[in-house]
């Protein structure tokens, strides 16, 4: 588990600038969770606005539910800040697949690094990191310039659906994590796209013409990073093809904050 | 979180820690008790979390034992006011045996103290805000940095640094006010309260004692490699890059066993600024978590890092303080020692470095340094800086001062730049006999006279100004880091000495042992052929360490 203590070090002085937005208590969590359960993804989108603003921000790596939020949010006039984790070890079709959502969205869709090119990483932790330790790599290329992010937002906007994997299958519309056990400050993550079905999602992207990775038409079901991301069939879930190999089903960006209660769905 | 085998039966120390999370034992019935004169075998480990080691005179011990207690203060960076410094002076002389003890570490150790004496002792020491909490003990020693006055701004950023690490990990839970500074457990009207555990050290402390130093290359005077856990400064100019951090260093070892050795820090990676308190409380963390607490000769870092070796840690490291370290930055460390005598500082005033022998701070005949100290001290109030290598620096003094200082000292038999040799100014050793319960041989009281002998075998070969860093301890455990010296002494018995040769300057290599069990006698009967074949065969400016590493020793990595 990342330490959360004094994880805005990095930052000193952000939350002076920006004064957090008066927090949730995990009961206004349950009841949002509960109203939400029967709301559209757009509507849930507008409450994040009119509460968190820029505070708010959409994190996708371009899947489809990713693509299908961004489109709705930009229907509904909400202009979130996008961004999107750029490990370094994308495929080229995902980064050329980036220029085109900016060009058919009209906005710029920020990419977020590790500290460590490639090379450094061979350097410290010997080559091919993600074929020794592939919990290391992602804390280094996903998790760490993640929580950098979130040093700077209240509410992160994630793509995740229930139906997506057994880790993924009970999370909550909204969700609340400790962020910084020192400061005591929590951070909103919501999800708006929980209860969306896969056909509903690509039946959405092809309704609206919504660029998508070319890669999906080859036979990838889910798409990481090109050491840890294989061809698979439906057979074995939507999370297919991930970290072959490895007892490993998440890279860590969903689990490395404690949560801070748990909903029954 | 503890990962030993759970069949492995704990040490004795977990057990007194679990059953005492406060470490109070009955250490203040003793103090109260008249008729005591000696706390109990289990308050011995407390007292150790209190700055206080138990002792007994060795040299009376045919008589029975007779008790005193040596009483360590914390000093982060060995950084003491003029107050501060008048204090301790005051406090040696009314209650301990008239001299103080500068440390390896940067602290001032009082001896001799009777248990009578002792509360007011620390209390006094806290009244002037001092403390000796964690001194001892299983938890982060005292944080050492280069004393060396800021000739460039990062000395002073780094000192701050140290006393940030240092307080910041000083133990929560501990007893110690209720002890010594009140005089008594606290007993409100009310319920106790709730015993939270310790943030960093939960309930039980660490394994075993952790040490902590920052260096600033290429001066590595604090021996980076020797600590649980370093930072080299890393900067461009003067402004401040980050930290190469390295881990797992320490030198205690124990004769006869051979899974406990002196070990070099490796070198870990590089790490931002502003990531340091991260690094700093995971690595506790997983000393604490990782640390043997079945056997105390095996429970520091260093043997965690041997056993999982340094891309665990890495990983553990990385995933524990959410830093990505990055490759290590590129540094060379290629001396030690302080800065004897006059310096300028960079605001433009004066520091003076004095030479204080194995770091006694005593009066003797025709050398009255301990009164000397406190005559400056009181007359100009520099701030007093204690260095890793048991030496002194007074810092902050205007230049105009300077005549007055030299002749107050002179007027004490105390010479600004000391007379002494090279050799004898490198050099170090332990405090041993009579007072530290783990000597095995003499190591303070023979030392002058046995750097007077190597300085006559020096002169025999036209050597005398040559500097060969010579480290003498009583016993195996390297208080005085033995084992990085370009001659290493290390008691084995009484008048017995393992010889360990091969340091270097920039202390970045172990030394080998080059003989077993020489008497003392025969110490100079060994050095004379090496220093023999050292004029002989040295290369233009090598050091005696450089030449025994490449000629008198075994090839590196061989046998």
């Amino acid at each position: 588990m990342i330490s959360a203590n004094g994880s805005c070090s990095r930052r000193p002085g952000e939350a002076k600038l920006h004064p957090p937005v008066e927090k949730l208590s995990p009961a206004e969590v349950r009841e949002l969770n509960e109203r939400f359960n029967g709301m559209r993804t757009e509507e849930i989108l507008g409450w994040a606005w009119t509460k968190f603003g820029k505070r708010a921000a959409i994190g996708t790596s371009f899947q489809g539910a990713g693509l299908v939020m961004l489109h709705l949010a930009r229907q509904a006039g909400l202009p979130f800040p996008v961004f999107t984790l750029d490990t370094g070890l994308l495929f080229p079709e995902t980064l050329a697949l980036k220029q085109r959502l900016e060009d058919f969205f009209g906005f710029p869709i920020e990419s977020l690094g590790p500290d460590l090119t490639v090379a450094e990483q061979a350097d410290i932790h010997g080559a091919a990191l993600w074929s020794h330790n592939p919990d290391l790599c992602c804390t280094v290329r996903k998790v760490l310039p993640l929580r950098d992010k979130l040093c700077d937002l209240d509410c992160w906007i994630t793509g995740l659906r229930r139906e997506q994997s057994a880790t993924r299958a009970e999370i909550g519309i909204v969700e609340l994590y400790a962020f910084d056990a020192a400061s005591g400050r929590d951070i909103v993550k919501l999800n708006p796209m929980a209860n969306w079905t896969r056909e509903g999602v690509w039946e959405a992207v092809r309704r609206h013409g919504i660029p998508y990775n070319p890669l999906h038409d080859q036979g990838y079901r889910s798409i990481g990073c090109q050491p840890c991301s294989g061809k698979a069939d439906g057979s074995q879930g939507e999370r297919a093809g991930r970290w072959i190999g490895f007892n490993k089903v998440e890279c860590g960006i969903h689990t490395f904050l404690p949560k801070k209660l748990d909903f029954q769905i | 979180m503890i990962t030993t085998e759970p069949s492995a039966k704990l040490s004795r120390n977990e057990g007194l820690k679990e059953r005492s999370p406060r470490l109070s034992g009955t250490i203040s019935e003793t103090l109260t008790d008249p008729a005591a004169d000696h706390f109990s075998d289990d308050d011995y480990e407390f007292l150790k979390f209190h700055g206080v080691y138990q002792q007994d005179d060795r040299d009376l011990r045919k008589t029975g034992k007779h008790y005193a207690l040596m009483v360590r203060t914390k000093l982060p960076g060995g950084v003491l006011t003029a107050a501060q410094y008048l204090v301790c002076d005051r406090l040696s002389t009314l209650y301990g045996n008239d001299t103080m003890r500068i440390t390896t570490r940067q602290d001032v150790q009082f001896h001799g103290i009777l248990k009578g004496n002792l509360r007011a002792t620390i209390r006094a020491l806290n009244e002037t805000l001092v403390t000796t909490i964690g001194a001892c003990g299983d938890v982060v020693r005292n944080v050492m940095a280069s004393p060396t006055p800021a000739t460039n701004p990062l000395e002073e950023m780094v000192l701050a640094k140290a006393r940030e690490i240092s307080d910041g990990l000083i133990p929560k839970n501990v007893a110690y006010p209720a002890i010594w500074l009140e005089g008594k457990e606290l007993d409100l009207a009310g319920p106790a309260p709730a015993l939270v555990d310790d943030p960093v050290y939960g309930k039980t402390f660490l394994p075993r004692k952790f040490k902590i130093a920052l260096a600033i290359p290429p001066l590595n005077d604090v021996d980076v490699f020797t600590q649980d856990l370093g930072f080299i400064v890393i900067a461009a100019g003067e402004e401040l890059l980050g930290y190469n951090v390295v881990a797992g260093g320490g030198l205690g070892m124990s004769h006869g066993n051979v899974h406990t050795f002196p070990r070099l820090a490796d070198v870990i990676g590089f790490v931002r600024p502003e990531d340091l308190p991260a690094v700093v409380r995971a690595t506790v963390a997983i000393h604490r978590d990782f640390g043997d607490r079945t056997n105390r000769k095996h429970a520091r870092l260093k043997y965690i890092i041997e056993e999982r070796g340094a891309d665990w840690f890495r990983s553990e490291l990385t995933q524990r303080a959410g830093v990505a370290l990055a490759p290590a930055r590129p540094f060379q460390f290629t001396m030690q020692g302080d800065r004897l005598g006059w310096g300028q500082q960079r605001d433009g005033k004066l520091f003076l470095g004095l030479f204080v022998e194995n770091g006694r701070v005593r009066d003797v005949e025709g050398y009255r340094l301990k009164t000397a100290l406190r005559a400056v001290t009181e007359r100009f109030q520099p701030e007093v800086r204690l260095t890793p290598t048991q030496n002194l620096l007074f810092v902050n003094l205007r230049p105009e001062w300077r005549a007055e200082i030299e002749a107050l000292l002179a007027a004490h038999g105390v010479a600004t730049q000391s007379p002494s040799s090279r050799t004898r100014l490198a050099s170090m050793a332990c405090p041993a006999l009579p007072t530290c319960g783990l000597a095995l041989a003499e190591s303070e009281r023979v030392m002058p006279d046995l750097l007077t002998a190597f300085e006559r075998l020096l002169a025999e070969f036209g050597l005398e100004d040559e500097e060969v860093i010579v480290r003498m301890t009583g016993c195996p455990n390297g208080c005085s880091r033995p084992y990085l010296a370009e001659i290493g002494l290390v008691g084995k018995a009484p008048n017995k000495y393992q010889i360990y040769l091969g340091g270097n300057e920039g202390s970045t290599r172990l030394n080998r042992l080059f003989k077993d069990s020489v008497k003392g006698e025969d110490l100079m009967n060994e050095f004379r052929p090496l220093l023999g074949r050292f004029r002989a065969e040295r290369n233009p400016g090598e050091r005696f360490g450089d030449f025994c590493q490449r000629v008198v020793l075994p090839p590196a990595g061989g046998s």
